[in-house]
């Protein structure tokens, strides 16, 4: 690519004809300038406020301490540098605008050191946005990998890892060939234990670049053997003498998902999740054909196809930014309900539950938990969509990892939280959330020093010192803890006996199952209500009668039986014709309602429940016995 | 410019000799009145003659400067300043050194708080001139449950701070199939016969045998698993290995947090020159494990707990779930002649079940008078029990006692002895109920032990910060002579697999 800058082209241009080429290509270049603008505004717009719960998620599944321990802890392994920087940064999404600003920030650093690696002329600058593209698609296409990836401060560590590798070709460019031959194993050698894997992609490139190139025959062979070699014997040099926690194959995969996404060797295109290779893939390939071209050389037919060409190439970095954004209203909803329940704002987890689609099981039971935090469960708990959605993810997702924590602490089921909190600890890494979630479980477990320990971690985090601080204050003065909310009420659902039990990480159906067990021991109105509710979701009827029994014995002063235990108490009664139910008042308008759906029911007698569901949709839809007979096959992962 | 050369040289200056000077005692300082507060607690604590400096941070919040004074008996003077006291390496050693039989060290700390320097009252270190072995090994693993990642077996010099890794699990690890690492053992405290097993990928025995590294497949059609907990015969060729059907369930609301279980236990040997295993105990109604032999090679010390299944309804093993607290076990031991490789019947050396407590992990002294042990109300696994304590059984009389002096009110568990037999180490989660840590204490004639110490850091921090347990702490009299790589080429390759024989010999 021919060094052609605007200035230049302008001066350049004495005649008419000249002057008249130079005005259109400087309004081109400013429109194209304004493009670009505005796509990272629109990028930075989508990041702030359309993906705000994601990038807050982001956060708090990841963490930052400023202590000699975490720092050493990252440069243990290589690409050690990359991955404490960007867990820095990671840090802003605490504060989804700034961290999408500083985000966008450096994808636009990139943009400007693809330009200058490049050499693009400003009247080519959107073949500069492409490569960015696909460097942001690396993180849009994620999606619930959010929960799964290994790599510390994952969503920066592409950008910062390319910026090097941009910098190092920007600084390899000017140098002579003497300072080139220093340069490029220098990079590498350094960089390696640094930055990983783009210090040998940065070495390829370089060594393309000399290929190309090169005025001198010898480094035009030199160099890029050189950077093959140094890519070859590096990342092994290393195994051998500084690293002991990486595997020789996994060297060369690191800073990039190899390892979650096993590049090498070892079941490369298990299931669909080749996918999300695409735009790594893309990048790199980009990368190397404009490293490759040389000099950019505008042909004649390109230059009078000009004007065509553009509204493509910005229709193919749209089409690209589009199609590997993850979109997914179900796992919006459940990243803003998560953010919510942390900010205990349970009518907006119960009002963000009402969709009229099918919900995934993570959205019904938080919103089931908000429904009987806000006493509205007796009366909405059947009301809106139900079912089990599969999560739109190209691997196996639990809900142990996305929300089981945070359904087992708000269950009052403490020991299981901390339990997941550990295991997914050893194999993730430290997370803020699971920090949180484990300083709760053990303060509601009356285990002070044991959450002395991780509240001393999250003060040497960055945004959450003040939480860190109030909870090390009821640690200190416990007698605080019966003013919190937050643990007070999950404590209200701790009535059940010590017993040694496994979940086999279905948290719902474990969930489900040992609700029941709280009928042995006194209850909580509010513990009575969730084993009703658990005993309604699994329609049995022996246990409804104990369950609702135990509901009634711990609300005496009720006025009027939630519509859905009336519901629930008709059904049943018809179904066990030995129940007595005389003595309850109902609502006549909810017996006439029953009535109408018996005689409904007479109506499509021979059909199956599956063929009928939609006559009683618009009707019974939002009654405890359109749940019962018509949601089924629910699937809880 | 000039000037500026100058301001900067004379800034550089003062920074060097700010640093460089050695701190000075404060002039006539206030008493406190009090014993200072350290993290560690190193008051009142015996180490070695030969231990790393014991690094410490005083807890005195707003104060802003420190001085530590270590005084040695005869007179001479160590002075560190800060909050965290961290003794030079060759002044710890010199002062030390100066001691030549056991003795005290004063320790007197001073700190300044409001432009005044106080003096706290004296504590004390007493030094003994009993040596400790220079190594300890150890797995670095998360107090983790199911879960399992990053593990290492590490070699640290107790003699300095300094760690190297024995083994890592990632060497060989990948995302689909994760390597477990466990149970590293010796033979006399020697590198040249040692193991440690690699469970699921590439799994088996990294097994030392004179120095030739092997990879080894204990598991046979006739034994419940391969080899679990190891025991090397100090004096003839075999090993004696717990073979262990274990399994995990978690408390719902019990502190303890989770229960490991053997829900089949037996014990084998295993000749190494011949490849092959035979049983010594394999009872269908006793859970025998942890294997050890005294040191003379012919009696063989161990755990078994008797349990009969009373409900027929249900599985065995899912009463043992149910029934988790009737699981106790009981010390045992049983004579082996090494030239028929014959065993006797089991002696019952402490029924614990009758007392209601569960004895582990035996370790016969170098010296084959005592026995060290951990004990807990029930249960194979005191790492999670909480009233798990270490005790102490003087085989000639038969009297056992709990190591007071040592234990805390926090797990403690996994005993063992040093070479010389004047110290043990144990795994303790005194610190935060959570994370074990290696305690180390001296033995003194009558067997009973001193408060013991934590292994010293280079940072005083360190165990208050670091994510991970000290598992399984072994001494060693010599580093482990092979590299990570090279083991980890063993374990990539085939095993021999060992073959069951009714006599192994």
């Amino acid at each position: 690519m021919k060094n052609t800058d605007k200035t230049e082209t302008v001066a350049k241009g004495n005649s008419k004809t000249n002057d008249k080429k130079a005005n259109r290509f400087n309004i081109t270049d400013r429109m194209l300038n304004s493009v670009v603008v505005l796509f990272f505004v629109v990028v930075w717009l989508l990041l702030s406020f359309f993906e705000t719960a994601q990038l807050y998620r982001i956060e708090s599944l990841s963490l930052f301490m400023d202590t000699k321990m975490f720092f050493k802890d990252m440069m243990s392994a290589p690409s050690g540098l990359l991955s404490y920087v960007a867990s820095y940064l990671v840090q802003f999404f605490h504060y989804p605008v700034l961290g999408a600003a500083i985000y966008v920030a450096l994808l636009y650093v990139a943009y400007r050191l693809v330009k200058k690696a490049f050499d693009i002329p400003a009247r080519w600058s959107l073949l500069a946005l492409l490569p960015v593209t696909f460097l942001l698609a690396t993180n849009t296409f994620m999606g619930y990998w959010i929960y799964y990836m290994k790599i510390p401060g994952y969503y920066y560590v592409a950008v910062l890892g390319f910026i090097s590798i941009l910098a190092s070709l920007v600084a390899y460019k000017k140098m002579r060939l003497w300072g080139k031959f220093i340069f490029l194993p220098m990079s590498v050698i350094i960089g390696y234990p640094l930055i990983g894997v783009y210090s040998l992609v940065g070495a390829l490139l370089m060594g393309v670049y000399s290929m190309i190139n090169a005025k001198n025959i010898v480094a035009r062979i030199a160099m890029p053997l050189l950077a093959l070699m140094l890519i070859a014997a590096v990342p092994a040099l290393y195994y051998y003498h500084l690293y002991t926690s990486t595997s020789l194959i996994l060297m060369y995969g690191a800073a990039v998902p190899a390892y979650q996404w096993t590049l090498f060797g070892f079941d490369w295109f298990s299931g669909k999740v080749w996918v999300m290779w695409l735009p790594f893939l893309f990048l790199f390939l980009n990368i190397v054909i404009y490293v490759s071209c040389g000099k950019f050389k505008e042909g004649e037919k390109i230059v009078k196809r000009y004007t065509m060409i553009q509204p493509l190439l910005l229709l193919i970095v749209v089409a690209v930014t589009w199609s590997f954004w993850f979109s997914d209203t179900n796992f919006r909803i459940e990243l803003a309900q998560d953010k919510a329940m942390w900010d205990e704002d349970w009518e907006r987890v119960a009002d963000l539950g009402q969709v009229k689609h099918t919900p995934t099981r993570q959205i019904v039971m938080n919103r089931n938990i908000a429904l009987l935090r806000t006493r509205r469960a007796g009366e909405e708990m059947f009301r809106w969509e139900d079912g089990s959605a599969e999560t739109k993810s190209l691997i196996s997702v639990r809900l142990a990892q996305t929300g089981g924590k945070m359904s087992y602490y708000q269950y009052g089921r403490f020991n299981f939280c901390y339990r997941w909190c550990v295991e997914d600890a050893v194999e993730y890494g430290w997370r803020i959330e699971y920090l949180k979630h484990a300083v709760r479980s053990l303060i509601a477990n009356g285990e002070y020093t044991l959450a002395r320990r991780y509240v001393d971690m999250l003060k040497h985090t960055t945004f959450h010192k003040g939480w860190a601080e109030r909870f090390d204050k009821m640690i200190q003065n416990p007698k605080l803890v019966e003013k919190e909310q937050e643990i007070v009420v999950p404590r209200q659902l701790c009535c059940y006996k010590n017993t040694l039990d496994v979940d086999d990480s279905f948290v719902e159906a474990y969930l489900l199952n040992v609700m029941t067990s709280n009928l042995f021991v006194d209850q909580t109105p509010l513990c009575a209500e969730a084993t009703l509710m658990s005993a309604l979701i699994r329609k049995d009827t022996q246990l409804f009668w104990n369950t609702m029994i135990a509901y009634l014995n711990t609300h005496k002063n009720l006025y009027r039986i939630p519509t859905h235990y009336q519901e629930a108490l008709l059904l049943y009664a018809n179904i066990d014709r030995r129940a007595d139910i005389s003595k309850f008042k109902f609502d006549e308008k909810i017996k006439k309602r029953f009535s109408n759906f018996t005689k409904h029911t007479s109506k499509y007698k021979g059909m199956t429940e599956k063929e009928m569901a939609p006559y009683f949709k618009d009707d019974f839809g939002d009654t405890y016995w359109y749940f019962y007979f018509f949601i089924r096959e629910i699937m809880s992962n | 410019m000039k000037n500026f050369i100058y301001l900067m040289t004379m800034i550089l200056a003062a920074v060097i000799a700010v640093t460089s000077c050695s701190p000075s005692l404060p002039d006539s300082p206030l008493s406190s009145k009090k014993q200072p507060k350290i993290c560690p607690d190193y008051k009142a604590v015996t180490i070695p003659c030969n231990i790393a400096p014991l690094t410490f941070e005083i807890i005195e919040p707003e104060a802003t400067d420190f001085v530590t004074k270590f005084v040695s008996d005869n007179g001479n003077e160590l002075l560190v300043s800060g909050r965290n006291v961290t003794p030079s390496l060759d002044e710890w050693r010199s002062l030390l050194s100066s001691m030549k039989n056991s003795g005290k060290l004063t320790v007197d700390t001073y700190f300044e708080k409001g432009g005044k320097w106080y003096a706290n009252n004296s504590f004390y270190i007493n030094v003994s001139s009993d040596s400790i072995d220079r190594y300890l090994s150890y797995r670095l693993i998360p107090p983790s449950y199911v879960a399992y990642e990053k593990l290492d077996i590490m070699q640290r010099d107790l003699t300095t701070y300094e760690e190297e890794v024995i083994y890592n699990n990632m060497l060989l690890s990948t995302e689909q199939s994760a390597q477990c690492i466990n149970c590293h053992s010796y033979k006399n405290y020697k590198t040249d016969n040692m193991q440690f097993h690699a469970r699921q990928h590439l799994g088996g025995t990294l097994f030392v045998h004179n120095g030739e590294l092997r990879k080894i497949d204990l598991k046979t059609d006739s034994t419940i698993s391969a080899g679990v907990y190891p025991a090397f015969n100090p004096v003839y060729d075999v090993v004696a290995y717990s073979v262990n059907n274990t399994g995990q369930v978690f408390h719902t609301v019990d502190r303890n947090k989770v229960e490991v279980q053997d829900l089949a236990s037996d014990l084998i040997l295993y000749n190494p020159v011949k490849n092959t295993v035979s049983h010594i105990q394999n009872s269908d109604t006793d859970l025998e494990v942890f294997p050890c032999w005294s040191p003379d090679g012919r009696t063989l010390f161990f755990c078994s707990a008797h349990f009969e299944a009373k409900d027929t309804a249900i599985s065995v093993q899912k009463e043992e779930i149910l029934r988790y607290k009737d699981i106790k076990y009981n010390l045992l031991s049983c004579r082996w002649d090494p030239d028929t490789y014959e065993f006797s019947e089991p002696d019952t050396l402490i029924d614990a079940a009758k007392m209601g407590k569960s004895i582990t992990l035996p370790r016969v002294s170098p010296d084959g008078r005592y026995v060290i042990f951990a004990m807990g109300e029930y249960g194979c696994f005191h790492v999670w029990h909480r009233d798990a304590d270490i005790c102490m059984l003087e085989l000639a009389s038969g009297r056992w006692y709990k190591l007071d002096n040592s234990n805390s009110s926090e797990a403690e568990s996994y005993p063992s002895w040093s070479s010389n037999g004047k110290w043990i180490m144990f795994s303790s989660r005194r610190d935060d109920t959570n994370y074990t840590r290696v305690y180390i204490a001296h033995v003194g004639p009558n067997g009973r032990t001193s408060k013991a110490f934590l292994l010293p850091q280079e940072t005083p921090s360190h165990h208050v910060i670091f994510e991970k347990s000290y598992n399984r702490p072994e001494f060693m009299i010599e580093p482990v002579k092979f590299t990570p790589y090279e083991a980890a080429d063993v374990l990539a390759g085939e095993a021999a697999k060992a073959t069951f024989t009714e006599n192994c010999k």
